[in-house]
């Protein structure tokens, strides 16, 4: 076995025990409504380059934006990726502006080619992110001039365990499926202070789904790929668990769970294209463009209406090349940007984002494709008006993208 | 590195912020009532209790809204030593009644007790001596007084019995025909000491009052004045309480089933210590809480009752907490009031006007309403609100019904707390 696996069978240990507990990916007000915020990173190094990478083949990483990227592992290789991100959060509506900061894993995930023409992968990623915490506001007792104060707080989020298959039909036609299977906890505290007495309420909604995935890439040339996707619209099931306590003068009164229906959520179906286009030897291009098509969810939430969302990407990804034994030439320079429509409309105000993407990749040694994905994105989302809450948020993630050789013997061993 | 990085990746969460709080769309509604039904009455308790209490009342006053009023004790006397100097003469005999600070009503009046023999031997029914026990006592009385109570600036009162009385106790145990308290018992029951109809007050006294015999033991320079002291058994002292309730609502009761609601008492409910008067609350309907859209839980429940002070002259004194018990529909107390934290409830005072005369008590009932509604019998559940030291007083109280229009009508506030629209 290799050393590189045993660190990730580690962390995917870890990555799980954090994932089953409460795990904070977000710490934004958006997170309220829905299932959460959509996650946004990803493997390797398209979190760099503005999100985008429909037309990027797998050839020395995992690109999990598109399963037919799997089709390209090159033979007798083993990618891991093990993805890390830091936020730091600031937030400002019309009452005040407050700053938080949250860390975790983004992902794990592992592919291997099967043979010459098709490549399989698994990864677990974040699909949807809660973190939430507003504490003692303050409402009118119904019927009297007295007030009570309420705190809630929200946590968890959905898991995409998401198995990936990549074939080439020819040479320069890739097509994949993906199979994922999104299965996540969103947990809602809420404490009334009443008085002297409190009323304590924790909602777990279990939510568990299926979804099918479809990608395609196409190279027209060596330099140019063009790429699609589909992934299939599908509803999560939930179920909820409601614990309630009431402690009257400081003693605990009543503590009873409840199994409550809800409704299933629906998640809709998405269509994707992207070019990746080498210009240069040393330079090369992605755009992408996304569209989820929310509306025919007929969904509502109490925030707001969902709404159709577009997502344009553009990433730049610079290698100098030049001596190969040159550490620093094989230092890869990324830059990105990207918007996002906004699957949420406030009183007609759609809640749009902007982010601006840098990312260095720094191989492990030279002679490998195994690197470390550095990324630094700073985006805006929403506004100061119309009851919106704008946020800035700084993102600084890791993708640790390694490779390994299989099944080639040594020639000095 | 790599595992360095795993371990220490753990989620942080520091600062909360109110940013958004616009947006969240809690699950819970508070909710106040004050307008679930409740309905008091009057009754009156059969009997109550009255063993061995600190206080013995002695007296009678004539209440507007209550009738007479009688209390009067009977006792059995006891010593250890019955010997009496052989050298020794009588001289008188006397009960003292040691005050103990409780008085009720006019006390500026002349007030007039009596003293009897009780001709059958004092023993409880059924372990208890109730306020309505009583034993038979001899026609004549052996001692009189006519007195204007003192029960501050004097300890006792002293009541001289006849002679007679005092000279024959006195030779049987001089003659040592009575040496101790099974003889003594044989031949000397007990007193009955009552109040005259016309008395104006009722007098607390402690349970440390006595018999004492006075007599003289001659010597050849001197007579040495010497006392022999025959105590109020404490077990078997106690007061018997009488009303007549001609020509007021009480009139109507046949027993502690008759429950005289308020709407017909003049939307006044009534409690009067000792004699066994108290006021019943029953909240029924509280089902209909269920009708309420949504999931819902009792945050708080107090009863607010209000004291018809303009009623209390100040000579009646009230005093700052209320007692509760559980009754069933047959007036039998079931338990006292608890609250969660294992302690009985008092309705304590929470406002007062003095502008209005008006004092409110407050009683909180959460943990009641919780166990009446668990309880498969708790339909059957009514409280009962009396008064503080309900069996050594006489203490009275007219609270406001729940029918009067004014604010300060007998109502149940609750705190309601639905989390499940």
């Amino acid at each position: 076995m290799n050393k590189y696996l045993i660190i990730f069978l580690f962390c995917l240990f870890a990555v799980n025990r954090s994932f089953s507990q409460s795990n904070s990916l977000s710490s934004s007000p958006y997170s309220l409504y829905g299932l959460g915020l959509s996650n946004e990173l990803n493997t390797g190094k398209t979190n760099a380059l503005g999100r985008t990478g429909i037309a990027i083949p797998s050839t020395t990483d995992i690109n999990n934006l598109n399963p037919a990227s799997y089709g390209s592992i090159p033979l007798n290789r083993f990618f891991y990726d093990i993805g890390l991100q830091y936020e730091i959060n600031e937030m400002e509506d019309k009452g005040g502006a407050e700053s938080k900061t949250n860390g975790n894993f983004s992902n794990l995930a592992f592919a291997l080619p099967l043979n010459k023409k098709s490549g399989i992968g698994l990864s677990l990623v974040p699909y949807t992110n809660i973190g939430y915490s507003i504490s003692q506001f303050e409402s009118t007792i119904e019927g009297s001039a007295d007030t009570y104060y309420t705190s809630i707080n929200g946590s968890g989020g959905l898991s995409d365990l998401k198995l990936n298959y990549g074939y080439s039909l020819m040479d320069n036609l890739r097509l994949g499926v993906s199979a994922s299977v999104l299965f996540g906890k969103v947990t809602e505290n809420e404490t009334n202070i009443i008085n002297n007495n409190v009323l304590q309420l924790r909602e777990d909604n279990h939510y568990s789904g299926f979804r099918l995935g479809l990608g395609m890439q196409y190279d027209l040339s060596e330099n140019l790929s063009i790429g699609s996707i589909i992934t299939l619209p599908t509803t999560l099931d939930g179920e909820q668990y409601q614990d309630i306590f009431q402690y009257y003068n400081g003693t605990l009164t009543k503590s009873s769970r409840e199994e409550n229906n809800i409704s299933s959520f629906s998640l809709p179906s998405e269509i994707g294209f992207g070019f990746n286009a080498k210009l240069w030897k040393e330079l090369s291009i992605s755009a992408d463009y996304r569209r989820e098509f929310w509306s025919g969810t007929n969904q509502t939430d109490g925030i707001g209406t969902y709404i159709d969302n577009n997502f344009l990407g553009l990433g730049v990804e610079f290698n100098p090349g030049g001596n190969p034994l040159n550490y620093a030439n094989h230092i890869q320079y990324r830059a990105g940007f990207n918007y996002d429509s906004g699957n949420l409309s406030v009183s007609g105000n759609p809640v749009n984002s902007n982010t601006l993407s840098l990312g260095i990749g720094l191989p492990v040694k030279t002679g490998t494709n195994s690197m470390f994905n550095l990324m630094y994105s700073y985006g805006t989302k929403g506004q100061v008006s119309d009851g919106l809450i704008k946020e800035k948020y700084h993102l600084l993630s890791l993708n640790i993208s390694l490779e390994d050789i299989w099944f080639v013997k040594s020639k000095f061993d | 590195m790599l595992t360095g990085l795993c371990l220490t990746s753990c989620s942080e969460d520091t600062s909360t912020y109110a940013v958004g709080d616009d947006w969240i769309n809690s699950n819970t509604k508070v909710i106040f009532l004050d307008t679930l039904s409740v309905t008091s009455s009057s009754f009156q308790f059969d009997s109550i209790p009255v063993s061995a209490t600190n206080r013995l009342l002695i007296g009678a006053y004539r209440d507007v809204e209550f009738g007479l009023v009688k209390s009067k004790v009977f006792t059995q006397l006891s010593n250890l030593v019955y010997s009496l100097d052989s050298e020794a003469t009588y001289d008188s005999i006397a009960v003292i009644l040691k005050y103990d600070g409780y008085v009720y009503n006019d006390t500026l009046q002349q007030q007039q007790f009596r003293v009897y023999e009780v001709l059958e031997e004092i023993k409880p029914e059924e372990d208890y001596y109730y306020n309505t026990t009583s034993f038979k006592s001899a026609d004549n009385d052996i001692g009189t007084k006519t007195f204007t109570p003192h029960p501050v600036q004097e300890d006792s009162l002293h009541i001289r019995l006849n002679d007679g009385f005092g000279q024959e106790l006195f030779n049987q145990i001089q003659k040592k025909k009575i040496s101790n308290s099974n003889e003594f018992l044989q031949e000397y029951r007990g007193l009955l000491i009552e109040a005259d109809d016309s008395n104006t007050a009722i007098l607390g006294f402690s349970s440390e009052s006595l018999v004492r015999i006075y007599y003289t033991i001659g010597d050849e320079t001197d007579d040495i004045k010497e006392t022999l002291d025959l105590g109020f058994s404490i077990t078997n002292s106690f007061h018997n309480i009488t009303s007549n309730f001609s020509n007021t609502w009480f009139e109507a009761i046949e027993n502690q089933m008759t429950y005289l609601p308020s709407t017909t008492t003049g939307n006044q409910t009534y409690i009067q210590a000792g004699a066994g008067i108290a006021t019943r609350i029953d909240l029924p309907h509280l089902e209909s809480l269920n009708n309420i859209n949504g999931t819902g839980t009792i945050m708080e429940a107090n009863l607010k009752v209000s004291l018809k002070k303009s009623l209390s002259k100040k000579v009646l004194t009230t005093r700052d907490s209320l007692q509760f018990y559980i009754i069933n529909q047959r007036s039998e107390i079931i338990s006292e009031l608890f609250n969660y934290d294992g302690i009985t409830p008092m309705g304590f005072i929470t406002q007062k006007e003095d502008e209005f005369n008006i004092i409110t008590y407050t009683v909180p009932l959460k943990y009641y309403l919780d166990t009446k509604a668990a309880d498969y019998d708790g339909d059957n559940w009514f409280l009962v609100m009396y008064s503080q030291d309900f069996n050594s007083s006489l203490d009275r109280y007219i609270f406001y019904g729940e029918e009067n229009s004014n604010a300060y009508k007998m109502k149940l506030e609750l705190t309601y707390a639905l989390y499940d629209e």
